[in-house]
């Protein structure tokens, strides 16, 4: 498998949403790279700017074995809490698999947040998830959002 | 007590139609999406507080029938491979 960085952007201020829109359709995969500095609290995202897009649902962090389901319909989906405070940054990546697929798409995600910052900063809730979809139309934009602080880096990329 | 007016939430999107360096645009939210905003964050803490709630209440029983298996004279060890708690 082999990836190609469709877009790198970091934020030279204070955003409150980041939408990518128009993304090519040639790929298998569609994988996303976030750093975000502190501040912030959840980071949402939505697909295609729909509601009630993906139909199932599980996750689990490091303080919850157990995981969580739903069969629901999700409006949006939050993954992370960030601590505010300017050393305070999180690390994800999302994997949307068959991204332009009109029948089936998958969302996996993962990452870590860490309180102190530096080299040694304690990664306190690593988190992690899956989710299907029965929506049909290929995804041809995202939005993330969240306060995401000046210096926060997001990149896509795609697979073949 | 300041008269400053708050400042409107940016956003930034990215057009992946358009050449590299072309892409970016820095613009104030709409009225329509700061409202969705709010709607959605809504939502989302209703759905994380009925998860809290479940996975509390989960914790509660998993600890009441490790007491009762304890009590009949479980090991630490046996409970845990049981339950895998």
């Amino acid at each position: 498998m082999s990836f190609e960085l469709i877009e790198s952007q970091t934020t030279t201020s204070t955003v409150s949403q980041i939408e990518f829109t128009s993304i090519p359709q040639d790929g298998k995969d569609l994988v996303v790279y976030m750093m975000v500095a502190g501040a912030g609290n959840q980071i949402q995202f939505k697909v295609n700017n729909q509601t009630g897009y993906y139909h199932s649902r599980s996750m689990g962090s490091n303080t919850s074995t157990t995981g969580f389901s739903s069969s629901s319909a999700q409006t949006n989906i939050y993954v992370y809490n960030i601590a505010s405070g300017s050393t305070n940054a999180a690390s994800m990546r999302w994997h949307f698999s068959r991204y332009a697929d009109t029948t089936m798409k998958l969302l996996n995600y993962d990452g870590a947040t860490s309180t102190s910052g530096g080299s040694n900063a304690a990664i306190t809730s690593p988190e992690f998830g899956a989710l299907a979809t029965s929506g049909t139309a290929a995804i041809t934009s995202i939005q993330f959002i969240s306060p995401f602080t000046s210096g926060s880096t997001i990149s896509l990329y795609k697979t073949y | 007590m300041s008269n400053k007016a708050p400042a409107t939430p940016m956003k930034l999107t990215v057009d992946l139609s358009k050449p590299k360096g072309e892409r970016e645009a820095y613009e104030p939210m709409s009225a329509e999406e700061l409202a969705q905003s709010e709607v959605d964050g809504a939502d989302y803490q209703a759905r994380k507080d009925s998860e809290n709630k479940i996975e509390e209440a989960r914790r509660v029983a998993r600890d009441s029938a490790s007491s009762k298996l304890a009590a009949l004279g479980l090991t630490t060890e046996e409970i845990l491979a049981i339950t895998g708690a």
